[in-house]
């Protein structure tokens, strides 16, 4: 069976011989093409390369926590933000000038913690959304063209992982493998998840919830603009063609969908660093003092009427990031839809 | 489907109440308040099962207890009743305030009426009723923790709360020393004579309680519609959610006393709110009365209104860090020492809680009957001491050959940003002063109580529920308490054991000390960091006593408007 | 449906009782004997699959009872006919959430009761609130594509979505409770305290339905049929708000379901940030309590409105889009 239907799906790559991989070349060129795709492609990267080259570029240490200056700012962001009045002038605030965004609630610098954070945040923005769409799409795709019993199974798998308690789930995974005590039994199932746990900085749990929460709404959209193309002429034509299932959805359906599938997914990402905002929040993200921006949003948000700096300038780096995945998701639409292939 | 649609009548009922309550409160004296209440929902009104803050500090307003505390000093007054004690110490006799009425809210009428029995006659509170209350705390069935507490201190009442299954419950409900005389003579008999004994009868298990509507209603006596009460307020109406408010009235029909007297305020309404939620509410003129998120205490200071408007007031508490004793380095006291002083505690409290928190020399509170403090006893307090730290550290090292990095230690808390803001803390004190590294480990509550145990190192806090240094002592460190941290000493045992039944003050603060001396110092187990201080912020019109036992008397309060 | 409610059923009763802990631990430390008794009372000694089929038997078995109801919190049903005919007092009873653990004299069900029509309100004005700013925003910036409107829709759409509620919340308290004095900043009861709330919950949803109408409706401008409707000489009002916008609509109809659900019964933060005696919080505090019948009960709400809400979506596929067959 196997051997057969490679060989059948062989045969059909081989038809398409005259125009391969066009999709892609031609959709690589419309993205290059794109002004804003392109430099919404140069914001990520450079946050890319804040993050890699944190050590080298940050400021300062992360962790390193100068009491003295707890919630302090330097002059320009009290003029940035006017309710923030120095004591020099009857208000509050500790002018500081060696912090650049001013200091967290310990003394840490946040320009520093900012550029740290990308790690995290970036990290979970690239893994969610692969995750989503991996698990999500391919559900969808299924349910969506194969219909009956199997969209059924699908569809019912799908709200039961949607009302699945995923924070039960991550309570219980923490409980039992982020350690109570410093010490695990070496070569325990515990010291295992432990040193994975430790070697992503306190990421596995995330992923973990990550991968439980994220697929399901990809699945369902991915299945409802399945049902929306599948009566079209062009799957009609490939089935009366006598196309394979998998390349009707592949290389018909799948193409025809993507554009909103990808918006939709760029739109998750924000939704993906809550998430870890709100597992932080709860404890279950990251290790302090590792930071990201989610957890440095929330937990400024608790002092934004004071200090606003501390939770705006984490959100104004969420900000720009999200914006720039918004033009190349756009751009990334535009590129892989198929009534635009040679519209130039 | 019929109950759905009452509710919504009801919803739109109460929403119109409500919007008419707004504008009736120009004549009414209204306080908003959400002192001590937090987000959620107040756990219970009932006595016998109270265990928490906003629950105890309802109660405390409904139903006054036989002695009660001075919130300004303490010590404790007549309350409902005036006591007077044996030469032994054993027998407790409590006269009761006659004729004090049973009462309950009328939606009706709009009213606090006088509860009244089959034959039309007023219900007054009586020596039963104190009897049943503290006999029903005591119930094994209804296991409750604070009828526990109770069963230590009354003779034959241990036998009797911890009776196991087939026990002959009536003989030893009998042989309980709680005997009502006649209406308004209550008599107990203590298991032993100690100045806490009376502390006991100014706690919340031991009030009266109302058996006819206990036994009507069940578990749901406590409801608004079904409580009645003979405090100087009474509860109209109870918004069971977190966000939710609970209303208490005045009640015309409470006599008055010196320590308990009439209501001058009308309403007092609790919101449930977290604290930040609380101060922004405060800052927009919809509370009277709230709390201070740590955050904001800067500008309040430094802001010409609302600096007047802030109390800073002792709490009734300690945060502290535990160490487990069984496991190494902490077995040895001299590690947990060298930790405990290696806390920088003036910089936490100044620059991390930031709210007038006191640096904590010891595990009991300042406030306490008997406490030792800095002042008294400033050889035995713990204070920052890197050199001293440092140098105990190295000793430890040195004796047992070990290094700093052969130890993968682990600070666990349960979720909170103050938490996390001060392990961090600690975390980077310890590294610089002893060069140990440590890992933070948080975990949502249910998980932490569960597994403190076997933590390493765990914060924790204590708020005594009567305010004499035995509920410190005693009830969290003496062996019988089996204390999370592994302390078992038999020297510290005896101390607190002797304090427990001595009448002078001094000579119990002497012993306190002592017993101090070893939980921080000799065979130390903890590490106190600071004591717990109340924040309020107060409308300048709003007349107030500031409290330092942890509940407030608002029967005491006026507005002046 | 029933199979979804059953599978999740079990997997939370499961679940809750693997995590370590139990709804009677306090940091006082409570006495064995007293969490012991307190097992007893609510039976948490039996087998868990005895405790499992009791707690699903008073959830789903209707029962007769008489006037002695509500004398203990085991007793406490959602739906209640009186039948007087047989009896004074007697109603036949169904739906019983079973006692709270955490909250020692309160039920799962009166929580639920008090709770939930708050949380719906909420619920449904956010929902209303997304809906109404950000289904014309997704519209305008499809049908002005690439131009200055285009980009500041989404630019708004974009900043909705990165600034959450959390920080949203406090900024409309401070802007609109305590500088400007015209909306109340807690509370609940009047139109005007819904107004804040909605607007922070909504905001955010807003942004995810402008994004996802605009991305929808530019692929279906460029159908055919669009371009027939359009070669017909159809006005641009028709064509774009009965072709197009009904069937760009589908996406953003499927992304709303769940989303519906989870607004309706009622979200942690804002509900926290406001004072609003609504669902979210008790839940997201059950499972920190372990107060396993809350659990079971907020999830199982929960998962009954998502099938609901699933259920309606795909309904709303067909009357959207004939063209879809349901199955």
């Amino acid at each position: 069976m196997a051997t057969k239907s490679s060989h059948k799906i062989a045969y059909l790559e081989a038809a398409d011989l005259p125009k391969p991989q066009s999709l892609w070349q031609s959709a690589f060129k419309r993205l290059i093409r794109n002004r804003l795709a392109v430099m919404g492609i140069f914001v990520i990267l450079f946050f890319a390369l804040l993050a890699i080259f944190a050590e080298q570029i940050a400021p300062r240490d992360f962790r390193t926590q100068v009491l003295a200056a707890s919630n302090s700012a330097p002059l320009w962001v009290t003029k940035l933000f006017p309710t923030m009045i120095p004591i020099s002038e009857g208000g509050y605030v500790k002018i500081n000038e060696d912090f650049f965004f001013g200091a967290d609630n310990l003394g840490r610098d946040i320009m520093t913690r900012v550029i740290y954070g990308t790690r995290v945040s970036l990290l979970v923005a690239i893994v969610g959304p692969i995750v989503a769409l991996l698990i999500g799409v391919t559900l969808g795709l299924i349910s969506g063209y194969l219909g009956g019993w199997v969209d059924n199974i699908i569809m019912r798998l799908t709200d039961v992982f949607y009302a699945f308690p995923t924070l039960l789930f991550i309570i219980l995974l923490m409980a039992f493998f982020r350690p109570t005590t410093g010490r695990f039994e070496p070569g325990s199932i515990g010291d295992f998840f432990n040193r994975l746990d430790g070697s992503t900085g306190g990421m596995l749990f995330i992923f973990v919830g990550i991968g439980i929460t994220s697929w399901m709404q990809m699945a369902r959209l991915t299945r409802g603009q399945v049902l929306s193309v599948r009566e079209m002429e062009y799957v009609l034509a490939a089935r009366s063609l006598g196309a394979s299932p998998t390349k009707i959805m592949l290389r018909h359906i799948l193409p025809n969908i993507l554009g909103p599938i990808i918006v939709a997914e760029t739109l998750t990402i924000p939704r993906y660093i809550s998430y870890e905002a709100f597992l932080s929040f709860i404890g279950l993200g990251v290790n302090p003092p590792t930071p990201s921006w989610g957890a440095m949003i929330s937990e400024g948000a608790v002092a934004i009427r004071d200090y606003p700096n501390q939770a705006l300038f984490p959100a104004l780096a969420l900000f720009l990031t999200m914006f720039a995945f918004n033009f190349v998701g756009d751009g990334l639409r535009d590129a892989l839809d198929p009534r635009m292939r040679g519209a130039e | 489907m019929f109950k759905a649609t009452h509710r919504i009548v009801a919803l739109v009922v109460i929403l119109t109440f409500v919007m008419m309550g707004a504008v009736q409160a120009q004549g009414k004296k209204v306080i908003y308040s959400s002192r001590q209440m937090g987000p959620d929902d107040i756990p219970t009104l009932d006595p016998a099962v109270a265990e928490d803050v906003p629950s105890i500090q309802v109660i405390s307003q409904i139903f006054p207890e036989l002695v009660r505390a001075n919130e300004l000093t303490s010590a404790n007054e007549d309350g409902m009743a005036t006591v007077s004690i044996s030469d032994d110490g054993l027998v407790f006799t409590f006269n009761i305030t006659p004729k004090v009425p049973w009462v309950r809210y009328d939606a009706a009428s709009d009213s606090v009426v006088v509860v009244t029995d089959e034959n039309g006659n007023p219900r007054y509170v009586t020596a039963a009723d104190f009897a049943y209350g503290m006999m029903r705390s005591l119930d094994p069935a209804l296991a409750s923790y604070y009828g526990g507490v109770l069963s230590k201190w009354v003779a034959g009442a241990k036998e009797y709360n911890t009776a196991g299954e087939g026990a002959d419950l009536e003989a030893l409900k009998a042989a309980v020393g709680i005997k009502v005389v006649d209406d308004y003579t209550l008599e107990v008999t203590a298991s032993k004579p100690s100045p806490i004994v009376e502390s006991i009868f100014a706690m919340w298990m031991t009030v009266a309680q109302p058996q006819w509507v206990i036994e009507e209603f069940g578990d749901f006596w406590i409801e608004a519609e079904n409580i009645v009460s003979y405090g100087p307020f009474a509860i109209k109406s109870w918004d069971r959610n977190a966000g939710g408010s609970l209303v208490m009235v005045k009640n015309p029909h409470f006599p008055g006393s010196n320590a308990i007297p009439q209501a001058k305020i009308d309403e007092v309404v609790f919101r449930f709110l977290d604290v930040e939620a609380q101060f922004t509410a405060y800052e927009a003129g919809e509370l009277d009365v709230s709390e201070v998120p740590p955050s904001a205490i800067a500008r309040i200071r430094s802001d010409a209104e609302l600096s007047k408007q802030l109390h800073v007031d002792p709490g009734s508490g300690t945060y502290y860090y535990g160490f487990n004793v069984r496991i190494e380095p902490f077995n040895d006291p001299r590690a947990v020492l060298a930790f405990s002083l290696a806390i920088d505690r003036e910089a936490i409290t100044t620059n991390i809680t930031g709210r007038g928190e006191i640096p904590a020399g010891f595990f009991s509170s300042p406030t306490l009957v008997a406490a030792p403090t800095s002042e008294t006893h400033p050889d035995i307090a713990v204070s920052y001491n890197p050199e001293e730290a440092k140098a105990l550290w190295e000793a430890y090292l040195a004796d047992t050959g070990k290094k700093s990095s052969d130890f993968a230690l682990n600070i666990l808390h349960n979720n909170s940003s103050l938490h996390a803001a001060i392990a961090q803390a600690i975390q980077q004190m310890w590294k610089e002063t002893l060069g140990v590294s440590v890992n933070i480990t948080a975990q949502d509550f249910g998980t932490y109580l569960s597994t403190r145990r076997d933590a390493d190192i765990f914060r924790a806090g204590w708020l005594y529920d009567y305010p004499d240094t035995n509920n410190f002592l005693f009830d969290v460190f003496h062996s019988s308490n089996d204390p999370d941290t592994g302390f078992n000493n038999a020297e510290f045992d005896a101390l607190v054991e002797q304090a427990q039944v001595l009448s002078d003050t001094d000579a119990r603060r002497e012993l306190y000390a002592q017993a101090e001396k070893l939980l921080i110092r000799d065979a130390a187990a903890i590490a106190p960091i600071y004591y717990y201080v109340a924040l309020n912020m107060t409308k300048p019109y709003v007349e107030r006593t500031y409290s330092v036992i942890g509940r407030e008397y608002y029967e005491k309060w006026d507005i002046n408007r | 449906m029933f199979f979804v409610l059953f599978a999740i059923s079990v997997v939370t009763f499961v679940l809750m009782r693997l995590v370590p802990g139990g709804p009677f631990n306090t940091e006082r430390g409570v006495p064995p004997a007293i969490v012991e008794a307190l097992n007893k009372r609510y039976k948490l000694d039996a087998p868990l699959v005895e405790q499992y089929i009791d707690y699903m038997q008073g959830l789903l078995v209707p029962r007769l009872t008489d006037r002695t109801y509500r004398r203990s919190v085991v007793e406490d049903y959602i739906i209640n006919i009186p039948m007087d005919f047989l009896g004074e007092g007697v109603a036949l009873r169904w739906i019983n959430f079973g006692p709270s653990l955490a909250k020692r004299n309160q039920t799962v069900t009166g929580i639920i009761r008090d709770g939930l029509p708050t949380s719906m309100q909420l619920g449904i004005a956010a929902l209303l609130v997304g809906v109404v700013i950000g289904v014309p925003i997704g519209t305008i910036a499809a049908l002005r594509q690439n131009t200055g409107w285009d980009y500041l829709s989404m630019s708004v759409a974009i900043l909705g979505v990165s600034i959450p509620s959390i920080i949203l919340g406090p900024l409309l308290q401070y802007i609109f409770g305590v500088t400007l004095k015209v909306l109340p900043t807690t509370g609940w009861g009047t139109i005007n305290h819904l107004i804040l709330p909605a607007f922070a919950l909504g905001f955010t949803e807003s942004a995810l339905i402008a994004r996802l109408t605009r991305a929808s409706l530019l692929q279906v401008l460029r159908e055919d049929y669009i371009r027939t409707a359009r070669a017909k000489g159809l006005s641009e009002r028709v064509v774009i708000g009965v072709h197009a916008l009904k069937n760009a609509i589908i996406p953003v109809v499927t992304v709303l379901g769940p989303l519906a659900a989870a607004l309706l019964t009622g979200t942690f933060v804002v509900e926290t940030l406001f004072g609003i005696p609504g669902l979210g919080r008790s839940f997201v505090l059950s499972i920190g309590n372990r107060d396993y019948t809350l659990i079971m009960g907020t999830v199982l709400l929960y998962a009954m409105f998502l099938v609901v809400a699933n259920l309606i979506v795909d309904l709303t596929y067909a009357l959207f889009d004939p063209r879809i067959r349901l199955h």
